[in-house]
């Protein structure tokens, strides 16, 4: 299957820091249009490719610029969140890696739309290795006139800021993120109020994924009307895909918005080593566990398919028929009582009793009416929880429960023919 | 404005309002946690979701802003299903031995439970915090972590409002615990013992360190027990016991404790005179005398330790009078127990205070003489009003005592060291009528009252500006004192109290919020107008004992007996 | 209990400066100052680390507790992070972090006694399509197998470069 690379488009085809091949691959030319162009102009045009955010959420990307865009305020900031921390997931790093340039191109971008002149990127610790590309590309863009004061001699100033992020994988959520930047801890805020008219100071700020941001010089240079003659109606582009797990080819794939799960597993990666396909966990660490029949499904945003799957980050992790599917749902759980951030009820304890509970089940002392708890649980985490992690921390294990829920029931069955 | 749908009723509010003003105006109390009206909103608990229609997740009532049209349910199956399964949660962690806990009947969380008919088994593994030990190193607060339950009330009013920050967050997710850094003990920190943090507490996990079973023993031995009340006690005594917020029960107080078996009951409005007395006078000499100005107050315990941490190179700016409690001491077990012929040794001496740091003060090495104790022990608001219930006495019945003498005489000015700018307006009206010689013709100095951070006035002593300035809560305290150390605060005299409010909003009084905390100091100022000695320097019982024994103020024997000295507490790592 | 010498501190202070009041460094400085510091914030540390800072011990405590980078107890010269995240668990990761555990004859969370390695499990460290992976300080190292890892750690014990 042939990809189609819009932000993959330089990587691994340029030097990372060279401006000079940066340039050559149409470097800058997405600023350079920006600039000539109202900014108001902009936002619309990226309003009407109808971009929406590659990190999970999927919120329209126009509509963010726009609310910050139409905020009075001293100081606007664009964050750009390479908190990369969803399992499964790692294609930020391979676009950081790979074309940073590009990424400083697309904030200067932002930061003109929406009137802002400072930009930061807060990159995870797990990445310590890209501090030294960003910030030679930080340089290098701003030696060349990029970036920093009067860029191309429009009167237009921005400058970015490296900032490190300290473990934490809640600090993807855009508020928890905001306040690690702050120098908190990294908690997330109640909304509303939206970073858009709150966020980083209590500053009107625009936050986005950095897959999402490189999209933004192609839809300068290309037109709103070509970016959304790819992918679907309603999931306009491309996506990236973390192909891992038990595959005979594992990487990082970008295919237009729709492709066929089964395509991604077969084709692009060759088939299910070690074993026969058991399951598919699809979206990243939070995304929901499919069984082998269920993969015939294209990959959209907001497929609202028979499975409520979504195409969360785009990670897909394939896991072979040696494994055991409690064994792997414990493991996901365990990832979220590692990182609830501890700041409400549900999450901070309906985390851990979650992984108590199913490992209850696990070890042979559960209860049919244990079933029935945690899906009462999950149903409150999910309505009440302060932000998206609580909220979408038990789509693993409620998707394991119904899609593998044979293997659920047959545990207990056997526990209760004990007795 | 803004008019929206509560269960079905329709209800206007102020635009920026929230969904928990808007039930409350149509008399719909939504139950909160982690809401305390003092405070900045946190929205963490969870337990006051409510049904917003068109919303995908239920929305929490304390930080939801109204929108017009807004059509919300408060009682829906969906949010009565959350509200259990939140509870339930919180009990999956929290020891629910209420018999032994310090807050059984007044426990916010058990209230809850209550109303919403908890009374099902948790289904999920029980696993309480902690160690299962209480941190009781601290004389004023004890702590309770297998109690708490997350809510950050504590640690907001500790770094937020007071910025001592003794208290800290540990690790996060489940294994988050509220607590001083490092598992510290709480007497280990920079804890002021403010008690400000078991005032924000709503369940029983900090708590006032218990000295009853002590002063019960004392009650029921060979020893004269004597015992002193101050100011703020009598206007939130009746509150503790479930009277309105301002009540003022002074006789009933006198009467309960001669029931409980107390020998004498001693006014500490007595000793605020006599601190009024020494404190005017030292200002006054260190206005003469090129002494350090701005001079600071020092009657509140926590306040003091709150210098000696953070501001220990100003402690030459405090007053180096003790706080009334502690001269009140010194006075029992030297002139009284002269007078009564007795041995102090035979003298059990104890205080009610509506402060927790008080039993901090009453312990230091400073308070005590030829072995003993200035103060034995120090009861709080909260523990006389358990002690009353204890003994079954049916407060709201009792007739009014009279103080027993020599030290049943309080002025009106005595009486305002309850509510901030008490102590300086106290002072000014004494240091007018010594400097002028003449009578101060009104007596209410409004500019040092009222709840406003910082409080300033500039008063003319026949041509002599004396500029003075209130602050209470020590957030406000820092701001002065962050100018006083620079050198820069255009300041002569000044009041710090360590609480919001004074001493009427002290950790150890019934737990308070602003709203009640208003109508103690109406209560305060309505005792003075009451009074017909409003003057320090008029108190007959004050002019007797200088006649007496202490000769003047400021001499030899006032300075051995009622001033004190300080410690620098810089080496406790801040 | 770390001893920190005259020198570390003075360094300590300077990384000081360069926070300044400016929150977003916080981290940087404090990741920074971690590594002069035996990979750990003790007491005595944070001690002085408050003092030069600026900012109360129990706000840092906040802080550093929360973030999975930091410790309060001592580790040793070489952290060695072994992805437990399921896309590294399906690949064989419990094998890797056993391989490691053996070899190194400590538990998960122990430093080894010669001061050299602190093995640690730790979330996913984005090194998915390559697992199973671990991490040793900043360097990253990918499609482990059991003896693979062995012949890494080798070459640290030697002072080899990998």
């Amino acid at each position: 299957m042939e990809e189609v690379r819009i932000a993959l488009r330089n990587v691994g085809e340029i030097d990372p820091i060279s401006v000079e091949e940066f340039r050559a691959h149409d470097g800058f030319e997405g600023l350079k249009r920006a600039l000539s162009m109202d900014p108001k102009a902009v936002v619309d045009e990226v309003i009407a490719s109808k971009i929406r955010g590659r990190g999970g959420a999927g919120f329209p990307v126009g509509l963010k610029w726009n609310m910050v865009r139409d905020m009075e305020a001293d100081q606007k900031y664009i964050v750009c969140n390479a908190d990369e921390g969803e399992p499964a997931t790692n294609k930020d790093r391979i676009l950081m890696s790979g074309d940073p340039l590009s990424l400083m191109e697309s904030m200067a971008i932002a930061g003109y739309a929406v009137g802002a002149t400072k930009g930061l990127i807060y990159l995870r610790a797990e990445y310590p290795y890209l501090f030294p590309v960003l910030r030679e590309a930080v340089k290098v863009a701003t030696e060349n006139g990029f970036l920093g004061n009067n860029i191309l001699d429009s009167g237009f100033d921005f400058s970015i800021t490296l900032v490190s992020g300290g473990g934490a994988y809640v600090c993807g959520e855009e508020t928890a993120l905001i306040e690690s930047i702050e120098g908190k801890r990294g908690e997330s805020r109640f909304k509303p109020p939206y970073p858009g008219c709150v966020g980083l100071y209590g500053c009107p700020t625009v936050i986005n994924n950095v897959e999402t941001l490189m999209n933004i010089p192609v839809i300068l240079t290309k037109g709103a009307e070509w970016f959304r003659s790819v992918g679907t109606e309603d999931s306009a582009g491309t996506k990236i895909f973390t192909l891992c797990g038990n595959l005979n080819r594992r990487g990082i794939f970008e295919f237009p918005m729709g492709v066929s799960l089964r395509d991604l597993i077969f084709d692009v990666g060759e088939g299910v080593c070690g074993g026969e396909l058991l399951a598919v966990q699809l979206g990243g660490g939070s995304g929901p566990i499919l069984n082998a029949d269920q993969i015939d499904v294209g990959l959209e945003i907001d497929h609202l398919g028979p499975n409520g799957i979504a195409l969360g980050a785009g990670g897909v992790m394939v896991i072979n028929d040696s494994h055991d599917i409690l064994d792997i749902v414990e493991n996901t759980m365990e990832f979220f009582a590692d990182e609830s951030c501890g700041k409400c009820t549900p999450c901070r304890e309906g985390t851990i009793q979650l992984l108590r509970l199913l490992r209850k089940i696990k070890n042979g002392r559960g209860h049919l009416s244990d079933l029935e708890n945690l899906e009462e649980l999950a149903e409150v985490m999910t309505m009440t929880s302060l932000c998206g992690l609580g909220q979408s921390s038990p789509i693993p294990l409620i998707s394991a429960l119904k899609n593998f829920n044979d293997e659920f029931v047959s545990i207990l069955e056997g526990r209760c023919d004990l007795w | 404005m803004v008019t929206l749908t509560i269960d079905g009723h329709n209800v206007t509010v102020e635009d920026g309002s929230t969904l928990l003003d808007a039930a409350s105006a149509v008399g719909i109390r939504i139950p909160t946690l982690c809401f305390h009206p003092d405070q900045k909103i946190k929205a963490n608990c969870r337990i006051c979701v409510v049904e917003v229609e068109g919303m995908r997740t239920l929305a929490p009532a304390c930080s939801t802003p109204v929108r017009e049209g807004m059509r919300v349910k408060t009682l829906s199956k969906k949010v009565r299903m959350a509200r259990k399964n939140i509870l339930e949660l919180i009990f999956a962690h929290h020891s629910k031995d209420c018999l032994q806990c310090g807050k059984n009947g007044t426990c916010e969380l058990q209230a809850i439970a209550e109303e919403m008919h908890f009374d099902y088994a948790v289904r999920y593994p029980v696993v309480i915090k902690g160690n299962g030990e209480k941190d009781l190193s601290s004389p004023s607060i004890t702590r309770d972590v297998s109690k708490c339950i997350d809510c950050n009330r504590c640690f907001s009013v500790c770094n937020d409002v007071q910025t001592v920050c003794a208290l800290s967050r540990s690790k996060r997710g489940y294994k988050t615990l509220v607590g001083p850094a490092f598992g510290k003990e709480l007497a280990e920190t920079v804890c002021i013992n403010c008690g400000q943090c078991v005032q924000a507490c709503p369940v029983g996990a900090l708590t006032v360190h218990d000295d009853r079973d002590d002063v019960w023993d004392m009650l029921d031995s060979d020893k004269e027990v004597v015992v002193q009340i101050a100011p703020a006690v009598r206007v939130t005594l009746a509150e503790a016991l479930g009277e309105d917020p301002g009540v003022i029960s002074t006789g009933r107080i006198i009467t309960a404790l001669r029931r409980l078996g107390f020998d004498k009951v001693f006014d500490t409005d007595f000793s605020a005179d006599l601190t009024i007395m020494e404190e005017g006078t030292e200002f006054l000499n260190r206005l003469k005398n090129g002494g350090t100005l701005p001079m600071i107050t020092s009657c509140s315990p926590g306040w003091i330790k709150f210098c000696e941490t953070f501001y220990p190179e100003c402690l030459s700016h405090l007053s180096t009078c003790k706080s009334p409690q502690g001269m009140f001491g010194a006075i029992i077990k030297t002139y009284y127990a002269e007078s009564v012929g007795k041995d102090p040794g035979d003298i059990y001496s104890v205080s009610v205070m509506p402060c927790t740091a008080k039993k901090f003060e009453a312990k230091r090495p400073e308070m005590k003489r030829d072995g003993h104790r200035d103060i034995d022990a120090v009861l709080t608001v909260q523990e006389l009003a358990k002690m009353i219930r204890y003994a079954g006495i049916d407060f709201g019945s009792l007739t009014e005592g009279p103080f027993d003498e020599p030290f049943g005489t309080g002025s009106g000015a005595g009486e305002i060291f309850g509510s901030t700018g008490g102590v300086m307006e106290a002072a000014l009206r004494t240091v007018y009528e010594t400097v002028t010689g003449r009578t101060l013709e009104n007596l209410d100095f409004t500019a040092v009252r009222g709840f406003d951070g910082v409080k300033e006035a500039v008063i003319d002593l026949d041509g002599k500006k004396v500029r003075v300035a209130v602050a209470h809560g020590l957030g406000n305290a820092r701001k002065i004192m962050d100018a006083v150390r620079a050198g820069k605060a255009d300041y002569d005299f000044i009041e710090i109290m360590a609480c919001p409010g004074g001493c009427i909003g002290g950790g150890g009084n019934p737990i308070r919020n602003w709203k009640k905390l208003s109508r103690r100091m109406e209560a305060v100022y309505r005792l003075d107008k009451a009074l017909p000695i409003r003057k320090s320097h008029e108190n007959p019982a004050v002019r007797r004992i200088y006649r007496d024994y202490l000769i003047e103020p400021n001499g030899e024997k006032s300075h051995e007996l009622l001033h004190t000295s300080y410690v620098d507490r810089s080496n406790i790592v801040k | 209990m770390n001893q920190l010498s005259k020198e570390t501190i003075d360094e300590i202070r300077q990384l000081a400066d360069v926070y300044k009041n400016a929150n977003e460094r916080m981290m940087e400085v404090l990741l920074k100052m971690q590594r002069l510091t035996n990979n750990c914030f003790d007491r005595e540390t944070l001690g002085i680390v408050s003092d030069a800072m600026g900012i109360p011990e129990s706000k840092l405590y906040d802080y550093i507790t929360f973030y999975s980078r930091f410790s309060t107890e001592g580790r040793g010269k070489y952290i060695i992070r072994m992805c437990k995240s399921a896309p590294c668990h399906v690949c064989g990761a419990r094998e890797v972090a056993q391989s490691i555990c053996d070899y190194l004859e400590v538990e998960p969370g122990d430093t080894t006694d010669d001061g050299l390695f602190t093995v640690e499990f730790c979330e996913c460290i984005g090194l998915c399509e390559s697992s199973p992976s671990v991490m040793i300080n900043d360097e990253i190292y990918s499609n482990l197998t059991p003896n693979k890892i062995k012949g890494i750690l080798d070459c640290y014990q030697k002072g080899v470069r990998v």
